[in-house]
């Protein structure tokens, strides 16, 4: 079926479809018009562009990559069949995020009874610990290269705070995107944003 | 409505030639009726003539419809490998025509063909019994038939390559 | 709280770029006077800029495509639904049109009155009792004999 590539039977149509291949052409608000208008072939090039970005943050999420995709392939269904309600207007990735997030806390509420906003100890390696408060700055930034201290600090985090961690420096996404994906207001993103880092540095210095 | 058309064309020879004639009748048996209640105007209802009309039109219509749905379970039920006499015989004989609605919850999957021989086979096998040739994907560890999409085997737990 | 107090919760805030411009440009104001501020936002910093470097996962190779023969394989499967639903409400029409037109044919051709075992059969009431009483025994016979393979339980 032509569902994904071009079903094509005559050699004329085929040329004039390889020099037109939607890919190369089309631009992002191109394919999700076209989504709207229920062209499915638009679907494979929005989920290549957006691929490796919502698999971080599923995976950030879910800390688990079987999940994350699962959850991937879920968002892309659940964005097909909403894409009518979708409102051109907004940011197209604030609320492809927040679709992932929400379904993201579904599974896990599926599968786990474990609150969402407590620590998650589960079964993670316990974090190393910065040797002393007086550390110079140097020597944390060294540190911190390494990335897997920070990471495994990250890690231990509840979701709450994963998730604006992961949108605000991962995404990079205003506070007003963060609000929009997670469904809170900004007083709460900046909140949690703060209490995150927080956390974080006393886990990495000062326990 | 490409899919009703594709199905219409399962009807055998004889069903639809019953159904076109039947529906070729339909003025023929108004007719008819009109004429039996003008000789016996005792008939309750059917005395009315546009009625007699009608009700002449709905028969001849229910036959014609009857026809093509027989017609259709006949042929069905041959590509399912079920057998089309018995449920023929369900589908006219149950009133009300239940045994027809009886037929389509009932039957069997569409027959699946070995993509190496061509042979028929129906669709809860797994291996080809002219050929041997495995029919879809099956699992390394039990040789069981494996859906698509799954990453591990329903039912003996091996996990599967993602390819 | 006093001042120095508030731009030290802000610290963190500021060093993530999460402040509007007024409170951003009071926290660099301050933390140009105030040497321990400073130190901390550079700290702060350096925690935001570790956080931007976070190792990432690798997506799987074949995550797209195998996203879109999901997708494929569930509309597949939703449309034969569809279908499904479609002729079974059809065929429910059909019964019910087909059974009324049969019992209004025999009604009129027996005159109204047909006499077994003492009740008129082609009144409505003893007419649809005895035929839904047939249809249900011969299809709940046939559905205990032969149902147990039905592709309709399965695809819906």
């Amino acid at each position: 079926m032509g569902l994904f590539g071009m079903e094509v039977r005559i050699p004329i149509v085929m040329i004039l479809t390889a020099s037109m291949n939607p890919d190369t052409f089309s631009t992002q608000e191109d394919s999700i018009a076209r989504l709207q208008r229920g062209e499915l072939d638009a679907l494979g090039s929005l989920m290549t562009q957006y691929q490796h970005r919502l698999y971080r943050f599923l995976h950030r999420l879910l800390q688990d990559p079987i999940a994350a995709d699962d959850v991937f392939q879920q968002t892309w269904l659940r964005v097909i069949e909403k894409i009518g309600q979708y409102d051109a207007r907004r940011q197209f990735d604030a609320w492809l995020f927040s679709v992932a997030r929400n379904l993201a806390i579904d599974y896990l509420r599926l599968r786990r009874s474990s609150s969402l906003d407590a620590p998650d100890d589960s079964g993670i390696a316990p974090v190393e610990r910065l040797a002393a408060s007086g550390q110079s700055q140097l020597d944390r930034l060294l540190e911190f290269e390494r990335g897997a201290v920070l990471a495994a600090a990250v890690e231990k985090l509840p979701l709450i705070h994963r998730e604006v961690i992961s949108l605000r420096f991962e995404e990079d996404m205003k506070l007003e995107e963060i609000a929009e994906v997670a469904g809170i207001p900004i007083s709460t993103v900046k909140s949690r944003l703060g209490r995150a880092l927080e956390s974080l540095r006393g886990r990495l210095e000062w326990k | 409505m490409s899919r009703f058309t594709e199905e219409m064309k399962i009807i055998p020879r004889p069903a639809r030639i019953i159904a076109v004639v039947a529906a070729l009748l339909v003025p023929f048996a108004a007719l008819c009726f009109v004429v039996v209640v003008r000789l016996n105007p005792t008939h309750g209802s059917l005395a009315w003539v546009p009625f007699a009309a009608l009700a002449g039109l709905a028969v001849m219509l229910m036959v014609s419809i009857y026809a093509l749905l027989v017609g259709y379970i006949v042929g069905d039920a041959r590509r399912r490998g079920m057998s089309p006499v018995l449920w023929a015989l369900l589908a006219i004989f149950i009133p009300n025509a239940i045994g027809i609605i009886l037929y389509f919850i009932l039957r069997d999957p569409l027959l699946q063909h070995c993509s190496k021989c061509g042979a028929a086979a129906q669709a809860s096998f797994t291996f080809c019994a002219v050929c041997g040739d495995a029919l879809s994907k099956t699992c390394p560890g039990c040789h069981g038939a494996v859906q698509p999409g799954w990453s591990h085997c329903a039912r003996c737990g091996a996990s599967l390559p993602t390819a | 709280m006093s001042t120095h107090e508030s731009i030290r919760n802000m610290l963190p805030l500021a060093a993530a770029g999460a402040l509007g411009p007024q409170e951003q440009l009071q926290v660099e104001a301050h933390a140009r006077n105030c040497e321990n501020c400073r130190t901390e936002l550079d700290a702060w910093s350096i925690y935001a800029a570790g956080l931007r470097g976070l190792p990432q996962p690798t997506v799987p190779a074949d995550l797209v495509a195998r996203t879109q023969a999901r997708i494929l394989r569930e509309r597949e499967t939703a449309a034969i639904v569809r279908w499904n639903v479609l002729t079974l409400c059809g065929l429910g029409i059909f019964s019910w049109v087909a059974s009324v037109t049969f019992w209004a044919l025999v009604r009129e051709l027996s005159g109204g009155r047909l006499e077994v075992l003492g009740t008129n059969l082609v009144s409505a009431g003893p007419w649809f009792l005895v035929s839904f009483t047939v249809a249900s025994i011969t299809a709940a016979a046939t559905a205990l004999l032969i149902g147990n393979r039905g592709e309709i339980g399965r695809t819906s």
